[in-house]
């Protein structure tokens, strides 16, 4: 009888484990298995997002960039870019003249130096590094497709005929022109003016490393209203290029 | 905690299924939602847009006295906000038409310039009279050239959306062409969640309450994918980073992206309550279940064991314990009369290993039955 009573309890203390391991696993398996669930159609879609995302990422860095809400309530000189890029500074060679120089790069927005044509009363107007409505609003603009300022090529400039180069007409054969920037000073003179339509682009083609010239430009219809399609161009040839020592800012 | 049954088809055929509805959920959304001018407008209502686009062309405009010498008056008296909403919201509709349905014409915008040329001609006569200017052939070019611009102004910022660009591009002569597909798509999709969740159902037929749990995971799962990228989207400001600094397109586009996550986040929200609600409701009435089975077997003093109310095998293993009346007989039998409580506790014990709980309850109703009889 204690044998059988022995087995008995020994029976039900088994089945009492096995019962209490069951309900745990139970347990476990009812709350975790939505979240099995959701890992793995998360896997799925990780894994099969993977190309697509890869392939979108350069495009969707560019559509939606985290760091320009970083800057956008910060202070800003320049609209085009943070205050905080580092100076675009470059060892070059005068083409000219062989000798070795320091260039200050600007970036889209940013002031890029003076213009002074004395004898037609425009004197040291700001020129911005680009050619937009606001810039345009504010100074002459140097047009980024042509080359830097001291580079040899073909620098364009260009401003508005009622505002800062309302004077430009008056410029004839043999005018001084004078461009200052940072790390340059050049002196030009007038060769000739022309009247060009704004899709000819024969004026304002860079010609890098070869014709080392200045054009200036504006839209032409001197003392009448209206937008035209002409332009008028003043183009100076390189009388003098002074290169100055640039201080690099820490 | 209730024991799930089949449990290994049932989690396989609710990951698809929670993939299947994800997909749905998707499609029925941009079909719905997203081809649909409402949101654009909704989008366009809140963040002002058409003030925001009035006030960037007028500026705009402003830029124009240096190379034209007309001052912004004379271009922004021609138009209005009211006009400007009108016409772009009406270009919106055209070009989303278009892409959707394969019957729409092409968007073309329409916007009545001719307010805007009579200003501008006015005003040029004028100072041309007042200065005595010669009409000539450049006089007149130079009033086209001037309205062209002005007209250009205002209809590249018509665009607001920048759908009817994307209705002349490849993608959106693609989307015109094979408009019926995306209700293809979304019937389709719906066809697949309906076949899985029969197939589940039929799976778990003997188990109505474990369909519930299985309901509420794939409503939990499937919210909780979509909803953790829309909220992390939302607390970071994602989309508030977009590249157009052109005030009324960022408004537009921030505005659209805002509505939408906004939805998305809310039903999302919704569903995994919902799943939440069901799993839990799955055990509460499992436990409801167990306890009535429990009292009714009190009353009965059939057993006089504590039987546990967590478990389902609390209730078949005294069976083969407790009441001698319906402990099973050592040998097979062979031919048990059909009317004896007996016998149905021997088909219970027989069967108590791998029966369910509704099997086991149903036996156990039957036993009770007999019992009363006799």
């Amino acid at each position: 009888m204690s044998d059988r009573a022995s087995a008995k309890s020994g029976h039900k203390s088994r089945h009492r484990k096995h019962s209490e391991s069951n309900k745990v696993l139970r347990t476990i398996t009812f709350v975790l298995t939505p979240f099995l669930v959701f890992i793995v159609v998360c896997g799925v879609f990780v894994l099969g997002l993977f190309k697509p995302y890869s392939m979108a990422k350069p495009y969707l860095e560019t559509v939606f960039n985290p760091d320009t809400v970083k800057n956008k309530d910060d202070y800003q000189v320049s609209i085009y870019h943070p205050d905080n890029m580092p100076l675009r500074v470059k060892e070059i060679e005068d083409e000219s003249t062989n000798e070795k120089h320091t260039i200050i790069y600007p970036y889209y927005g940013d002031y890029y130096g003076t213009l002074t044509i004395s004898s037609v009363g425009i004197k040291d107007t700001p020129i911005y590094c680009g050619t937009s409505n606001d810039l345009l609003a504010k100074g002459i603009g140097w047009s980024n497709s042509s080359v830097y300022i001291g580079r040899v090529g073909n620098v364009v400039l260009a401003g508005h005929r009622n505002t800062y180069f309302a004077m430009l007409f008056q410029c004839k054969q043999g005018d001084i022109v004078t461009v200052d920037t940072d790390y340059c000073t050049i002196t030009y003179i007038v060769r000739e003016t022309a009247i060009f339509n704004k899709n000819d682009l024969k004026y304002v083609n860079p010609t890098f490393g070869k014709e080392d010239k200045l054009t200036m430009y504006t839209c032409w219809g001197r003392n009448r209203l209206g937008a035209t399609d002409q332009r008028f161009a003043v183009i100076c040839d390189v009388v003098e290029r002074k290169w100055k020592d640039v201080k690099i800012p820490e | 905690m209730k024991k799930l049954y089949h449990f290994t088809p049932m989690v396989l055929f609710s990951i698809l299924l929670v993939i299947l509805v994800i997909l749905f959920e998707s499609a029925f959304y941009i079909t719905k939602v997203m081809f649909n001018s409402d949101i654009y407008a909704d989008a366009m209502n809140e963040k002002e847009v058409a003030q925001a686009m009035y006030d960037e062309i007028n500026t705009n405009f402003g830029y124009y006295i240096g190379p034209t010498g007309i001052p912004q008056e004379v271009f922004s008296s021609a138009y209005t906000k009211d006009e400007l909403y009108t016409s772009s919201f009406k270009l919106l509709t055209d070009s989303l038409s278009y892409m959707t349905d394969k019957n729409q014409p092409k968007p073309v915008i329409t916007y009545d310039f001719s307010k805007l040329e009579k200003s501008i001609t006015d005003y040029i006569e004028k100072d041309a009279d007042e200065r005595g200017i010669e009409k000539d052939k450049e006089y007149k070019a130079m009033i086209a050239a001037t309205v062209k611009m002005a007209k250009e102004q205002i209809s590249s910022r018509l665009d607001v959306m920048m759908l009817h660009k994307l209705s002349t591009t490849k993608i959106g002569q693609t989307m015109h062409n094979h408009s019926e597909l995306f209700s293809l798509a979304v019937w389709g999709l719906l066809a697949a969640v309906i076949i899985v969740v029969i197939i589940m159902v039929y799976i778990d037929r003997h188990h109505p309450r474990d369909l519930m749990y299985w309901a509420g995971t794939v409503l939990m799962a499937s919210s909780g994918v979509i909803l953790v990228p829309a909220v992390f989207l939302k607390a970071t400001d994602y989309f508030e980073s977009f590249f157009i600094k052109s005030e009324y397109i960022y408004r537009t586009v921030t505005g659209l992206f805002e509505i939408v996550l906004n939805d998305i986040i809310f039903f999302e929200i919704i569903m995994l309550t919902l799943g939440v609600l069901l799993i839990i409701s799955a055990q509460i009435v499992h436990t409801l279940y167990i306890r009535s089975l429990k009292k009714k077997h009190n009353k009965k003093k059939l057993f006089e064991h504590k039987a546990d109310p967590d478990s389902d095998e609390d209730y078949h293993t005294p069976l083969l314990t407790e009441p001698t009346s319906l402990r099973p007989a050592p040998e097979p039998q062979t031919a048990p009369s059909s009317d004896s409580s007996e016998d149905a506790a021997e088909r219970l014990t027989s069967s108590a290993a791998n029966a369910s709980t509704d099997e086991i309850s149903s036996i156990i109703d039957e036993v009770l039955k007999k019992a009363n009889k006799k």
